[in-house]
């Protein structure tokens, strides 16, 4: 099965994104999008499977970068 | 991965038999480009469409244009697309300019690169070739805007 997923990220309407998947993505997972990381909050079916394909949408969040400050 | 192996694993070629994924194949040449590089210009004539082999590429609108301010139009992101995916495909469909300019995001992406009146003269000699793209076309335009809509909702009508 290849997963075609629709992503969007919370306090990001720019950065909205589509890719085919190999795996189903699970809540929890990082996903690298160009330069960006966001991690996934959910997963729904966008629309009912065709052939090998499902449709998914999933809504992430961006993963904040921790930045080590001085001693 | 092949080019073959790429076309069959992209929705725009679902339901081809092998052997004519194969001629597509045939017809596609291989791109790679780096971050920042611009692949297609909006307003631009448009001769090709792009699957997206490996990487990650950008499709940005111009707007708020003001025409009497020189300079380039602010470009606003649309969406980024990923592995699979294809763009330059509404030239197929009604050979107008580019409607968006698409940036390349992630370095070493490779794209495959198939000339608009190459796979329209394959489209004319095979018509089940033609049935299913154009089907395919139409179910992807369908899910970018459910795509679009999702995002409108989540930010409140601003996507």
């Amino acid at each position: 099965m290849i997963y075609k997923v629709s992503y969007c990220i919370v306090g990001r309407p720019d950065l909205g994104a589509i890719a085919n998947l190999n795996t189903l993505p699970s809540v929890g997972d990082q996903v690298k999008l160009g330069d960006e990381t966001v991690e996934v909050t959910e997963v729904i079916e966008l629309i009912p499977p065709r052939g090998d394909f499902g449709y998914l949408h999933v809504t992430c969040q961006p993963v904040q970068e921790t930045t080590q400050t001085g001693p | 991965m092949s080019v073959i192996s790429l076309l069959q694993r992209s929705e725009l070629f679902a339901g081809l038999q092998p052997e004519q994924i194969e001629q597509i194949a045939a017809l596609g040449q291989d791109v790679v480009c780096q971050t920042g590089d611009i692949i297609i210009k909006e307003n631009d004539p448009s001769d090709e469409m792009y699957v997206i082999r490996d990487g990650m590429v950008e499709v940005l609108v111009s707007h708020g244009v003001v025409t009497d301010v020189p300079g380039p139009p602010k470009l606003a992101p649309l969406v980024r697309l990923g592995q699979g995916q294809f763009f330059g495909e509404m030239a197929l469909v009604d050979r107008g300019a580019r409607s968006a300019t698409v940036r390349c995001v992630q370095n070493d992406t490779v794209l495959t690169l198939i000339p608009r009146q190459a796979f329209w003269s394959l489209c004319e000699s095979d018509h089940h070739i033609g049935y299913v793209v154009m089907r395919n076309i139409a179910a992807d335009l369908s899910f970018k805007l459910r795509h679009r809509n999702l995002r409108a909702r989540l930010s409140g009508g601003r996507a």
